[in-house]
């Protein structure tokens, strides 16, 4: 029996077909028919349908993103290709014949939607040290299951000046003031911290740089020049506050004296450069080299003496003729996410500069959760949290099975923020 | 301050001068003897307590508490004749004194002085006649003195002159064990549990230390004693030993007449079968707890007999087993719960003896006192039992009436393994797709797909090979669902090579699995062949080949994506690309 909301949802995408038996699909339409990624409740896997849209670029394809329309769906010409990569991944595609097509285009046309170019996928690099599994980082676990190419860059990689060839760049939990994610002092002895001091501390040696702060330092500049320069950037986690904790330090000893020998300078918030930073100013610092807090950035402090509980937060809505980047970074079939903890769960609105776009925020809580700002030629993006699916992360926890949340809104942002530099630069108007 | 500086001082002395800094210490404290002594004697300075014992002594030649004070510090300086002579002063001025007596009959005994601690022995035993106190006191401290021979003649002496045969006897059989006569160490303690049972089981304590080489003795000893002790001390000895069987035989053979000690030699047996798992214990644990459900309550025997039931069935004692719990099933008194427990046990029993048709008497037996739920229940067991064994008439019987899920199911698997294909498909499908356990339902629908993938009305082979499945036989029904396969259309011929390779693999046989997969895998029969290459792909995977697994998968994805096995082939699919952890 059909219901009230798809018997609309049917006379709105008149002449849509479903798919049963996808094989026939192809024979039964015409030329131009086109295959429409539906991202809304229809949609059986949608992590894995931006997989399909990736792929389907790198093929060659061209296709466009719906934005604001059944959840940001996608449309792309039919091809066997795209139908193979649906069927094989459980993707819901739909097939429309040019009636059909035409219905949509006058849709978004008509409403509070665009439909963004997507011309060629991306080439994507992860920031993460060589031995890292994919199940470490939400961002390389989420690609790993959608399907999405990456390569794997670290310190010797950017200070090579490695991410000229890649479009997008993203960082996840690397503690870019070099003080091991301040885990020194509580986790002392663990093989696992020795593991990653050992790595960082060799990377830095090799790479001629006295320490691993200096080290560090010099590849957040070498990320804001990859900016600078046009290139996209999407962070999450520490690596957001820190990573503008590192720019606005140059100069200045804001590391423990397990990281570089000599304590933090007293007077260090005094002065750090802000200018340099992507998103944040004036914020103070975490003075304890023992706790696994940086500044007061986050809104959260997870680890420090004001934990503040988890709540959701909500994406905001941007109109998609006039805002199309803010929109794609939010095409979601919710609209309210549960919150999830990271070393840097959210950002204090006070500590935000004037000019950067708020993506989505907890209504009433003095933080945000989702930030976008343009630097130079290129883009950057801070999501705060370390697993969408796993809100209250620890150390040592089993990673993340993402076949288990093929639906995750949480996710989702993670894949539209890969899925924006696939966007036509000159459709882009923010 | 002044004593503090003349303590100083004393010590600053007595290290130049070398006087020991005990009797400087002396000098200073001038608290009574008696608290010196004591405080001396806790330090560990016995020497010291000796002489602040005999100041005491000095002035107070009878005082209880320095006498046995200087027992104490003096024994372990190896000066116990000092103390004989403080002994002898005291009593020259207390000859009636009971505790001077005792201490004196210790002293004497553990100083060899055999004749005097018999004469003060007298002296104590003629001031209180009939104690046993004064012989013991000497031989314990004869013994300690390791001088067996007197402590022998001490408790001889007493027990003579007590006149009671039983009088001392848990300490001469320990004197009797001493000197390694264990046959005699048998008498005593027979004698010592028959004036008072308590020491029965002290009795089997001491002698079960007995050197193997012994046993027999005492096994002799006991044979030949009259005393209504020696069975129960005999059984028990020899469940320690080892021999729970032996042991139960002699108990149960001789249990005491009166409730009350039989009731307590049976516990005390029950105690010793206590971990003790092979089946002859086991057996003998059964039989023991049966017994001693015969003296107990009928509420406390019921539980009884269940946990005698349950060790004969442990044992493997099925017949045992099932006697004990139709006793119970149909004793009226059971409560509710024991009951229904002893006739699902009972059943439980007899069903895995394949006795299907005892099973259906005890069956009948015990439906009066089940629910409705629970008739119906045990109802399919039996008929179950008796469709195996091709008792299809009683089977049916049986169930006729169930119209509950499980009871189609059973109706329809009762027609298959008889062959009846179209009874079965009607019956399974009444059951329906839903069950209590999700691997009923499975297995229920797997069945119908074949039913109906084979696509005959009756086929006797089908039945029997799925009866070989159903009495374990799985070499037999491969066979069979090889054998079948070869006559049927390709659908029927594929669903029947599928299950096959599905029991092939159940049992190890991967090669086998996978040819008969292989075989199953055709474009004629849609539905096996997605499974088949599912079955496939697994086992690629497990053997290390991904890129095959994969192929099977996208493959089956892409020409099956209807199939009901797709959600777990995408999966399966995620992890052999390595998209989700544990894959790869």
């Amino acid at each position: 029996m059909m219901d009230r909301r798809d018997f609309i949802r049917a006379g709105a995408t008149a002449g849509a077909l479903w798919i049963p038996a996808p094989r026939r699909i192809l024979s039964a339409l015409g030329r131009g028919a086109s295959f429409v990624v539906p991202m809304d409740e229809a949609q059986t896997n949608h992590l894995k349908a931006y997989g399909v849209a990736f792929r389907a670029l790198e093929r060659g394809e061209r296709g466009e993103w719906l934005l604001n329309y059944r959840g940001g769906a996608f449309l792309f010409p039919a091809s066997e290709g795209l139908q193979r990569d649906a069927i094989l991944n459980g993707v819901s595609i739909e097939a429309a014949d040019d009636v059909s097509a035409a219905t949509i285009r006058g849709e978004v046309q008509a409403t509070n939607a665009d439909a963004v170019p997507l011309e060629k996928a991306p080439k994507v690099a992860v920031y993460a040290p060589p031995d890292a599994a994919p199940w470490d980082d939400a961002v390389t676990m989420v690609l790993q299951y959608a399907g999405i190419k990456y390569d794997r860059v670290w310190d010797p990689e950017v200070i090579g000046d490695g991410l000229a060839p890649f479009d997008w760049l993203h960082l996840h939990h690397e503690d870019f003031t070099g003080q091991f994610s301040k885990f020194v002092i509580n986790y002392a002895g663990s093989p696992w911290l020795q593991a990653m001091m050992d790595l960082n501390r060799g990377t830095a040696q090799r790479l001629g740089y006295p320490n691993v702060p200096a080290v560090k330092h010099a590849v957040a500049s070498r990320i804001a020049a990859f900016v600078d320069r046009g290139g996209f950037l999407f962070a999450m986690c520490t690596a957001t506050e820190t990573l503008d904790l590192a720019l606005a330090s140059e100069g200045v000893d804001i590391a423990a004296a397990y990281a570089d020998g000599t304590p933090m300078n007293p007077d260090a918030a005094a002065q750090l450069d802000w200018s340099r930073a992507f998103a944040f100013s004036g914020a103070s610092l975490e003075l304890s080299p023992s706790l696994a807090v940086f500044s007061d950035i986050d809104g959260h402090q997870v680890n420090g003496i004001n934990r503040q509980p988890l709540g959701a937060f909500s994406l905001f809505n941007f109109a998609a003729k006039i805002d199309p980047v803010p929109s794609m970074l939010v095409q979601n079939h919710r609209q309210v996410i549960p919150d999830f903890y990271g070393l840097t769960t959210s950002f204090r609105r006070t500590a935000i500069k004037p000019g950067v776009t708020v993506l989505a925020d907890e209504a009433g809580a003095p933080w945000v959760k989702y930030i976008h700002g343009d630097r130079g030629q290129g883009t950057w993006t801070f999501f705060g949290g370390h697993d969408p699916e796993d809100p209250q992360h620890a150390i040592g926890d089993a990673p993340t099975d993402l076949s288990l949340h093929p639906h995750s809104p949480g996710y989702r942002l993670i894949l539209n923020n890969v899925l924006f530099p696939a966007a036509k630069k000159k459709e882009l108007k923010t | 301050m002044m004593w503090r500086r003349l303590i100083v001082r004393s010590v600053m002395l007595a290290v130049v001068i070398g006087v020991p800094v005990d009797i400087v210490a002396q000098v200073r404290d001038m608290s009574p003897p008696m608290a010196r002594a004591q405080s001396a004697e806790r330090r560990g300075q016995y020497a010291e307590a000796a002489i602040q014992y005999n100041l005491v002594l000095d002035e107070r030649p009878t005082d209880d508490a320095a006498l046995n004070g200087l027992e104490r510090v003096l024994v372990p300086l190896g000066r116990g004749a000092e103390l004989a002579r403080r002994l002898a002063r005291a009593l020259d001025s207390d000859s009636l004194n009971v505790g001077l007596l005792g201490l004196a009959v210790r002293t004497f005994a553990g100083s060899g002085q055999a004749d005097s601690a018999a004469r003060y022995a007298e002296r104590w035993a003629q001031i209180e006649p009939g104690i046993d106190g004064p012989y013991r006191e000497w031989a314990i401290a004869a013994v300690e003195g390791r001088d067996r021979e007197s402590a022998r003649r001490a408790l001889e002496t007493g027990r003579r002159i007590l006149g009671r045969p039983g009088a001392l006897a848990p300490e001469l059989a320990q004197v009797l064990q001493l000197d390694g006569n264990w046959a005699g160490a048998t008498q005593e303690w027979l004698r010592a549990a028959e004036a008072q049972p308590a020491y029965r089981m002290s009795a089997v304590a001491a002698l079960a230390r007995a050197p193997v080489t012994q046993r027999p003795a005492i096994r002799t000893a006991l044979g030949g004693a009259r005393s209504v002790e020696a069975p129960p001390v005999r059984a028990l000895l020899e469940a320690r030993w080892g021999d729970i069987a032996e042991g139960t035989r002699i108990a149960l053979a001789a249990l005491p007449a009166g409730a009350d000690q039989a009731v307590i030699l049976l516990r005390a047996m029950v105690e010793e079968t206590k971990g003790h798992e092979q089946p002859p214990a086991l057996r003998a644990r059964g039989a023991l707890l049966e017994a001693l459900a015969a003296h107990e309550t009928p509420a406390a025997g019921l539980r009884t007999r269940m946990d005698a039931a349950r060790a004969y069935a442990d044992a493997g004692d099925e017949a045992n087993a099932r006697r004990l719990l139709a006793v119970v099933a149909a004793d009226p008194a059971a409560p509710d719960g024991i009951a229904t427990s002893a006739s699902a046990t009972l059943l439980g029993v007899l069903l895995a003896e394949g006795r299907a048709d005892e099973a259906d008497r005890v069956l009948t037996q015990i439906l009066p006192s089940l629910d409705a739920d629970e008739r119906e229940r045990q109802s399919r067991r039996v008929a179950l039992a008796h469709a195996r064994r091709g008792n299809f008439g009683r089977a049916d019987a049986l169930v006729a009436a169930d119209s509950s899920v499980a009871g189609f199911d059973l109706r329809g698997r009762i027609r298959l393994l008889q062959g009846d294909l179209a009874g079965a498909t009607e019956f399974l499908r009444l059951a329906g797709p839903y069950d209590t356990q999700r691997e009923h339902a499975v297995e229920r629908v797997t069945l119908l797909v074949l039913l109906q993938a084979v696509g005959r009305d009756t086929m006797q082979a089908l039945g029997a090979a799925i009866t070989a499945i159903e009495v374990g036989d799985t070499a037999d029904a491969i066979a069979r669902l090889g054998a079948i396969a070869e006559g049927l259309e390709p659908q029927g011929a594929a669903a029947c090579r599928l299950l096959a390779g599905h029991l092939a693999v159940a049992v190890g046989d991967t090669a086998a699995a996978t040819r008969l997969w292989r075989s199953a895998n055709v474009a004629e029969a849609p539905a096996s062949a997605a499974e088949a290459r599912y079955s496939l792909a697994r086992v690629e995977r497990l053997g290390g080949r991904a890129d095959a697994a994969r192929e099977l998968l996208e493959s089956l994805l892409l020409e099956f994506p209807d199939s009901a096995i797709v959600p777990e082939a995408r999966r399966l699919y995620d992890q052999v690309r390595g998209a989700t952890p544990g894959g790869g």
